[in-house]
C-alpha cells in the first residue's frame, strides 16, 4: 500500500473540489445507520463520471488502496464503513436521471439519485420503480442495487434484482463494462450483473443502470384487520396467498408496535384485546375492487380477523397507514437513551406463525424488548431490537439476539438477510446459513471475489473474508 | 477558533442530539446539501460536527462554513423520525461560533 503515491496521482487527475481530506468532514463518512464500529476514511473522493470512477479505481488497484463505494450511507449492517484506512468513493454527485423510455419500459439513471426522487419523476409519466425500502427518501439507486434492497411491495414485485436490465459497472481493476442488456430478455453468457447486484460494492462499482419501470396501479384499496393472536395474523397471510391474491403490500404490526404508536400519536387507538394488526393494499382495475374486497374480508374473518375496515379514500388510507408510518419514529422517541436495531429475516410465509412465536421467546430469554413489524406477504419480518448503546451488556445481548434470530430463520427454511445485506455484522450468520445449504458455496464466493478483485481492494472484509 | 466545549456539550444535551439514528432523511430535503453535495452542508453532517465538537475534536474553518451555510428553513425538522429540532440546534451552534469569534 502506497497511500502517498496514490494521493499525489489522484490530485493530478481530480479537481480539488472533489477531494475531501479534512478530519471533521472525513468523520462524516465513518458511520452508516448501523451499530457497526465506525472508522474514519483516509480520503473521500466525489467523482461525477464513470471515467473518473474508473481512473480512481485503476490507481487504487495500482497502489493497493482499499476503496469503499457509497452514496446515501443508510446501510444497516456496516457495509459502507471504511475500515483499515480505506478511501471512500462518494457517488452522490452522480445524480442525473438520464432517460425515461416508455416504449422500451426503462429508466436510465445514475446511482446517486434517491429512490423517492426517481419515483417522483416516473410518476409524471404514470409509471414507477416498484422496490421501496423504508429508507427510500434517503436511499439511492446505487445503494439499493448494491445491497439488493426490497421493501413493502416485495411480495408482489420482488427486490431490485428483478428490476435491473443492465448497468455500467467499473470492475475492481478499473475497467468499465456494461453488464446485462437494455432489453427484457438477455442470455449473453453468464449473468455477471446478478453477481454484482447485492454484492455490497465488493465486486464492482455501479455508476448508472437501466431499470425496468411499471405502470402505476389503476386503483388501490387498503384493508386493516386486528387479530387476538399473532399466529392467526400470520396464518391469514398464508390464506390470502393460497386464495390467489398477490397484494401490493401486507404489513404486519405486533402489539408492541401498536403500543408504541399509540404512545406517540394520540389519535391512534386499537382494540385492547388485539395482539396484531395487518394492513393490506390490493391493486387492480377499479371495477374488480368490490369483488376483491368481499373475498378478502371473508378470508380475514375466517382467520380470526376483526375490526376490519377498508377504504380507497386517500385521507382514510393515510389514517390507516399511520400505524405503520409512525412505528419507527415512535420507537426512536419513546425509548429515551436507547437505540433501535432493525433486524431483517425471512421465512417461508407458511412458517410465519412459528417465527413470530420464536421472536417472543428470544426476547424473553435475553430480556431485551423486541418490537416486530414486517412485510409479511413475502415472509419478511423486521424484529426491532431496543438496546442501550452505552451499556456493554445490552450491546452484547443485542448481538446474541441478532444471532439467534438469524439461526431461527435458517431453521425455519428462511434466510438471515432479506433486504438489508450482510455488511460486517452478519458475516458469521451468512456462514451458518451456507453450512446448512452447502458450505462449498462459501469457497465459490471467495473464488469469485478473487477473480473479480485480485488485489482485494474493493470494499474488502464485507460480506465474506477471503483469507 | 474553537467553540467552548462545555457550551457545546450543553447544546448536545439540550437537543438530545445523541438520538440521531443516522437515517439521513434530513439530508434528502436540505437545500444546501442539494446545492453542494458536501455532507458538512447537510443536516446530518452538521449535527455530527456539533457532536464531534462536544467531544473535543477539532473542526476546521471549512467545516465551520458548513454550520454557517444552514438557511434555517427547518425542512430537516419535518422529516426527522427522532424528532430532533435540528435547525434550532444548528442555529444555537452558530450563535456560539459567532460569539466566540467576536471575543
Amino acid at each position: 500500500m502506497d497511500f502517498e503515491a496514490f494521493r499525489a496521482e489522484v490530485k493530478r487527475i481530480m479537481d480539488s473540489s472533489k477531494i475531501i481530506e479534512s478530519r471533521g468532514e472525513l468523520m462524516l463518512y465513518s458511520y452508516d445507520a448501523s451499530p457497526a464500529e465506525p472508522a474514519i476514511p483516509r480520503m473521500v473522493i466525489q467523482p461525477e463520471t464513470t471515467n473518473e470512477v474508473s481512473e480512481v479505481i485503476k490507481l487504487a488497484n495500482k497502489y493497493l488502496i482499499p476503496i469503499v463505494p457509497s452514496s446515501g450511507r443508510t446501510s444497516l449492517h456496516g457495509g459502507p464503513i471504511p475500515y483499515n484506512g480505506a478511501v471512500v468513493l462518494d457517488l452522490m454527485r452522480m445524480n442525473k436521471i438520464l432517460e425515461v423510455n416508455l416504449e422500451d419500459s426503462y429508466v436510465h439513471v445514475e446511482v446517486g439519485v434517491r429512490l423517492d426522487e426517481l419515483n417522483a419523476e416516473l410518476a409524471r409519466y404514470g409509471y414507477f420503480f416498484p422496490p421501496d425500502p423504508a429508507s427510500s427518501a434517503a436511499a439511492t439507486v446505487g445503494g439499493s442495487l448494491a445491497n439488493g434492497a426490497g421493501g413493502m411491495r416485495g411480495a408482489k414485485y420482488g427486490t431490485v434484482k428483478d428490476w435491473v436490465l443492465g448497468a455500467e459497472v467499473v470492475l475492481p481493476t478499473g475497467e468499465p463494462v456494461f453488464m446485462g442488456c437494455r432489453t427484457l430478455k438477455c442470455r449473453a453468457g453468464y449473468d455477471l450483473l446478478s453477481l454484482v447486484i447485492g454484492s455490497e460494492g465488493t465486486l464492482g462499482v455501479i455508476t448508472n443502470a437501466y431499470l425496468k419501470i411499471w405502470p402505476l396501479p389503476e386503483a388501490i384499496v387498503r384493508l386493516r384487520a386486528y387479530f387476538r393472536d399473532v399466529v392467526d395474523a400470520a396464518r391469514a397471510v398464508g390464506m390470502v396467498k393460497a386464495k390467489g391474491f398477490r397484494p401490493l403490500i401486507v404489513e404486519f404490526l405486533d402489539r408492541g408496535t401498536m403500543e408504541a404508536v399509540s404512545g406517540y400519536v394520540k389519535e391512534f387507538t386499537y382494540p385492547r384485546d388485539s395482539e396484531a394488526m395487518l394492513i393490506i393494499d390490493l391493486d387492480g382495475p377499479p371495477e374488480a375492487m368490490k369483488r376483491y374486497i368481499d373475498s378478502m374480508v371473508n378470508i380475514l374473518k375466517g382467520a380470526g380477523g376483526y375490526g376490519i375496515e377498508w377504504t380507497s379514500d386517500k385521507d382514510e388510507m393515510d389514517r390507516i397507514y399511520m400505524a405503520r408510518r409512525a412505528a419507527y419514529p415512535a420507537l426512536l422517541r419513546l425509548f429515551s437513551g436507547m437505540r433501535v436495531m432493525p433486524e431483517d429475516i425471512s421465512v417461508p410465509p407458511s412458517r410465519l406463525p412459528e417465527a413470530v412465536k420464536g421472536i417472543g421467546s428470544i426476547a424473553s430469554k435475553y430480556g431485551l424488548k423486541i418490537v416486530t413489524w414486517g412485510h409479511v406477504g413475502d415472509g419478511n419480518l423486521h424484529p426491532n431490537i431496543i438496546y442501550n448503546p452505552n451499556d456493554q451488556s445490552s450491546v452484547s445481548k443485542l448481538y446474541s439476539v441478532s444471532k439467534e434470530l438469524g439461526l431461527m430463520a435458517i431453521n425455519l427454511g428462511g434466510t438471515v438477510s432479506s433486504e438489508h445485506g450482510i455488511g460486517v455484522l452478519k458475516k458469521d450468520l451468512l456462514t451458518s446459513e451456507l453450512e446448512v445449504k452447502g458450505i462449498a458455496q462459501l469457497r465459490l464466493m471467495k473464488a469469485i471475489k478473487r477473480v473479480f478483485d485480485p488485489n482485494n481492494i474493493l470494499n474488502p472484509g464485507k460480506v465474506i473474508d477471503i483469507d | 477558533m474553537i467553540l467552548i466545549n462545555d457550551q457545546v456539550k450543553l447544546l448536545v444535551e439540550k437537543y438530545s442530539l445523541a438520538r440521531c439514528a443516522r437515517c439521513n432523511f434530513c439530508e434528502s430535503v436540505c437545500p444546501t446539501y442539494a446545492a453542494t453535495r458536501r455532507r458538512v452542508h447537510g443536516p446530518r453532517g452538521r449535527i455530527w460536527l456539533i457532536i464531534y465538537l462536544s467531544q473535543g475534536i477539532d473542526v476546521n474553518s471549512d467545516e465551520y462554513d458548513g454550520l454557517l451555510s444552514c438557511l434555517n428553513c427547518r425542512a430537516c425538522n419535518q422529516v426527522c423520525p427522532a424528532g430532533i429540532e435540528i435547525a434550532e440546534a444548528i442555529h444555537d451552534a452558530k450563535v456560539l461560533l459567532i460569539r466566540s469569534a467576536l471575543k
